[in-house]
């Protein structure tokens, strides 16, 4: 049936067939469908959770954060997953194997401080270990922005400010939650 | 006994004399004189202009072997005296008109009349042809102009013509605009074939040396209807140009040096001539590193670019002939470091620096990622048959086009293409032209379009073929001086879809699209008084929805922004009405003046969504395409004056306003109001230098005020100004006649940004650039 849309004197030798080549599936391997973090103090321990399997658009992500308790010191750490995959690809191991080319930046409250406690190999911080001192009982909003190839040397980076980092933006995820 | 020696020694220079005589008779078709008896020949011609027959005075005849130069005189005759009999070759050369070479053999007294192209109405470079030699709507750039850009950007150097802009990315990728239509909705045609490539991007330039193209016509007008493909009223076609018939091998040498991104660039072209079989071999290379804007270095600008062509022509007597044809591109273009960002925050960020990210002191001619790699080859053949007042032609092609863009990835990924598509397409074209009056032919167009594995992101566009039989025929007919032309066109397309769907494990979906378009045009040519003529021409043109317009899904890179296609798109439909008036002010004063209004039902665009999409990566805005009613209403003038013998001033001036109707907004990406100014001093003999010619251009580009911040992240840049200057000459006493110029591009270093160049969200435009090229005629 769709032969006699092609005209007779066509010697298509470029067109093998009138079909489109079939799609394959990509295996969006770099893709990051999940962010945790973890953070345990003395007797407690909380989450906040990103899934978004789906990637772009198509389903809404799951936003999940556990409330902090006021006044406390937190060991934080980051676990970033391709669940996407099956089994689940460790993103996490990727970006620490780049740890010159990644840094995590932390926006939050003053009522918050955050601190790295990792480095790379040049000196610089990294962001997967961090501590985080939580003040008086309040409302939060905390973001968490991985950027690649970001300038580690430019003006207050190495501190935290994101400002003068420029780079690429991995990851860029907000968790809301209350410290009791 | 030195004669002896000398005697002894003589056999073995005459046999490396020899081989070198070969080499060069092979390489360059040079041969020295041998002696004739007699030295008392004369030869002698009349130069005539090829359109009126009037005679041509102050064309320059060289005799390329002995230098002898003649000069015609008012009724455009040349004489030489005192030749001896041999083998001679000769130049005609004139201000304006593209150099014509003939070769000879003398053996008695001769006589060589010629026709030359020269256009009374001529524009300086742009050369506006009269209605009796060009049916259609069309100006014509000349070689003289495109020699000077060989270094450049085919959109780049087409621009110099009223009514074209340019929409770029940085210095090299660059697309043309025809009074508002680029991609799409232009259609280039490179050597008689329609070029197939990723029009879709805006970031995605065409796949074509500009040093294949001798001629490049611009169509602005409807009138483009015998030309297939999706435009809408614009069609730019570019032509390698007739091979000279001189029967030897000769070569011509484009050298082009720049001092911006210090690069080089240069073109070989070998060919010979003959009454039965002609051919012409030629080859670009180009390079450049990193350009450098009036402050800082743009980092990660540079291109890597080798391109080659080949072409024969066999005519087996004046009523048969056939051409083939190859053609290769390969380009490398590295795109503004600074340029790639993730989500909105990192645009915004960009946008606030002074000078953008990565910007490093160094020159460099690395180019990482971000880069885009492309591959482009046509191969063509061609056969005409005439009989005595019909003529059928029978074309056809193949393209195959490799695009493979990459980005900067996570985990050693950059060097895996973040886009990779190959495309291989089909042309079958049938011709029948019947006295000049009647065109009517055949056209099919089948495309092959797929994502090649392996890229670990998902495409963009899906895999597609595409399939366009159409048929068109032209009519016009004088009556006295006034005259008219018909045109209709019909497209049936069918398209097979096959992509993804967005699931965790996709799926493949199927779609297939039938469109029945038609297209028509009528135009009408009258005088309005000796000196000056009137033209009105009405276009309707239908396209389908293009494959990105309907099925794009994913992030779009190179715009921050996540792209929906929209399957509900219907064909676009435009009409387009332009008035044109050109003549004869006074004997010095030409003008050539042209407004249109260009309505469209269903003109589809990117519309940017109220939310932005929250994904992992943060925020991005989504744009889907949508269609509105819209009208495009401009207007170009072009204005010369010969101020003096040797002074001339040329003016130029474009303006064009775009209104989406149905939201009272206005189109994005419409070319500002701008204007050219250009005083030129010619002299066409001083000493030993011809054709000494000195330019000086002032370039004003204004704001575009036609703007709403709904439709862009920034508002437009300031309008700019910029002063170029240039001097060329060539040395005709010289062999190998070179022509030398040098130009010097934004000569005081002005730091601007350009509404059009996408790298404005992030740097300033180039800084000052000198070139310097030379042209060797072998």
């Amino acid at each position: 049936m769709k032969k006699i849309f092609v005209p007779l004197v066509v010697a298509a030798t470029f067109l093998a067939s009138c079909d489109p080549a079939e799609p394959t599936d990509p295996h969006e391997e770099e893709l990051i469908t999940t962010v945790t973090v973890d953070l345990v103090a003395d007797g407690t321990s909380a989450q906040f959770s990103y899934v978004d399997i789906d990637g772009d658009g198509g389903n809404d992500p799951t936003v999940t954060a556990d409330n902090l308790q006021a006044n406390t010191t937190y060991t934080g750490s980051i676990t970033l997953l391709n669940e996407s995959e099956t089994p689940a690809e460790d993103i996490t191991a990727e970006v620490s194997a780049e740890a010159v080319d990644h840094q995590f930046f932390f926006a939050h409250g003053a009522n918050i401080t955050t601190t790295y406690t990792d480095q790379d190999a040049d000196g610089n911080p990294v962001g997967l270990e961090f501590t985080l001192v939580t003040g008086d009982a309040s409302s939060e909003s905390f973001t968490v922005t991985l950027r690649h190839e970001p300038d580690k040397t430019g003006t207050d980076v190495a501190d935290g400010d994101i400002t003068n980092a420029g780079g690429e933006t991995d990851i860029e995820v907000t968790f809301n939650f209350d410290i009791e | 006994m030195p004669a002896a020696r000398l005697t002894l020694k003589l056999p073995s220079t005459l046999i490396l004399s020899n081989r070198v005589y070969i080499l060069l008779v092979f390489l360059i078709g040079w041969s020295p004189q041998v002696a004739a008896q007699s030295c008392s020949l004369t030869l002698s011609g009349t130069v005539l202009d090829e359109h009126d027959q009037q005679p041509m005075s102050a064309v320059a005849v060289t005799i390329i072997e002995t230098g002898h130069e003649s000069w015609t005189d008012e009724s455009g005759r040349y004489t030489f005296t005192g030749l001896c009999a041999g083998q001679y070759h000769l130049t005609f050369t004139h201000i304006g008109c593209s150099e014509e070479r003939r070769s000879l053999s003398l053996s008695a007294s001769s006589t060589m009349d010629l026709r030359m192209e020269h256009h009374h109405n001529m524009l300086h470079e742009v050369d506006v042809h009269d209605v009796h030699d060009d049916p259609i709507n069309t100006e014509r750039i000349s070689s003289t102009e495109l020699a000077q850009s060989s270094s450049k950007s085919l959109a780049a150097s087409i621009k110099e013509v009223a009514g074209i802009s340019l929409i770029s990315n940085g210095s090299d990728i660059g697309l043309p605009v025809l009074h508002g239509m680029f991609g799409n909705r232009l259609t280039l045609i490179n050597n008689g074939v329609a070029h197939t490539g990723q029009q879709w991007g805006a970031d995605h330039a065409p796949e074509i040396d500009p040093n294949v193209a001798q001629n490049v016509q611009v169509i602005s007008g409807a009138a483009g209807l015998r030309y297939p493909g999706t435009h809408m009223g614009g069609v730019i076609v570019l032509e390698p140009g007739n091979i000279p018939s001189d029967p030897h091998v000769h070569a011509r040498v484009k050298n082009v040096a720049q001092s911006n991104g210090r690069g080089f660039s240069t073109n070989a072209s070998v060919y010979q001539g003959g009454s039965k079989t002609k051919w012409r071999l030629g080859t670009t290379l180009r390079w450049a590193g990193d350009r450098h804007s009036p402050s800082y270095y743009l980092n990660n600008t540079g291109t890597q670019q080798a391109h080659f062509n080949g072409q024969l022509q066999q005519t087996w007597n004046p009523r048969q002939e056939a051409e083939v044809y190859y053609n290769s591109y390969r380009s490398i273009f590295g795109v503004l470091r600074g340029s790639h960002i993730g989500n909105l925050t990192d645009l915004e960020s960009a946008f606030s620096r002074e000078v953008p990210f990565y910007t490093d002191s160094a020159f460099s001619y690395q180019i990482d990622a971000p880069r885009q790699q492309v591959q482009h080859h046509l191969y063509k053949a061609s056969f005409t048959q005439r009989w005595a007042e019909d003529e059928l032609k029978f074309t056809t092609a193949g393209q195959s086009n490799y695009r493979k863009e990459f980005d900067i990835r996570r985990g050693d990924r950059s060097d895996i293409p973040a886009l990779s598509l190959v495309q291989h397409s089909q042309f079958i074209e049938l011709l029948h032209n019947h006295k000049d009056h009647f065109t009517s032919g055949f056209q099919f167009q089948g495309k092959r379009n797929t994502n090649a594995p392996g890229t670990g992101i998902r495409p963009l566009l899906p895999n597609y073929t595409s399939f366009t039989n159409g048929a068109f025929t032209t009519y016009k007919a004088h009556w006295g001086a006034l005259s008219a032309e018909a045109a209709l066109r019909y497209d049936f397309t069918f398209r097979n879809i096959a992509m993804l769907s967005t699931d965790v494990i996709p799926e493949v979906l199927y779609f297939t699209d039938t469109y029945h378009n038609f297209s028509a045009l009528g135009r009408i040519t009258f005088p309005l008084h000796p000196k000056w003529k009137g033209f009105v021409e009405v276009g309707l043109k239908q396209r389908p929805p293009e494959v990105n317009e309907m099925y794009s899904f994913g992030l779009h890179q190179g715009v921050s922004g996540i792209e929906e296609g929209n399957l509900d798109l219907n064909p676009e439909q435009g009409v387009k009405a332009t008035a044109q008036l050109r003549g004869i002010v006074s004997e010095h004063i030409h003008l050539d003046a042209r407004a249109y209004l260009h309505g469209f039902n269903g003109y589809v665009y990117l519309q940017p969504q109220q939310e932005y999409r929250l994904t992992i990566r943060g925020a991005f805005p989504v744009f889907t395409y949508e269609q509105c009613d819209a009208v495009l209403l401009g207007s170009d003038a072009t204005l010369r004056m010969d101020l003096h013998e040797h002074w001339r001033w040329t003016s130029r001036w474009s303006y064009l306003r775009g209104t989406n109707l149905t939201e009272q907004l206005p189109l994005n990406f419409m070319p500002p109001w701008n204007a050219h100014n250009e005083l030129t001093y010619t002299v066409a003999k001083w000493k030993s230098l011809r054709n000494v010619q000195a330019t000086l251009t002032h370039q004003w580009v204004g704001e575009q005020l036609n703007w709403e911040e709904s439709l862009d992240f920034i508002p437009p840049p300031e309008g700019y100004q910029l002063v170029h200057a240039s001097l060329s000459a060539s040395f005709s006493q010289v062999k190998t006649r070179p022509q030398v110029f040098v130009r010097v591009e934004n000569a005081f270093n002005t730091t601007y940004r350009d509404y059009l160049n996408r790298q404005r969200y992030f740097a300033d435009a180039v800084g000052r650039n000198i070139l310097l090229g030379v042209t060797w005629n072998l």
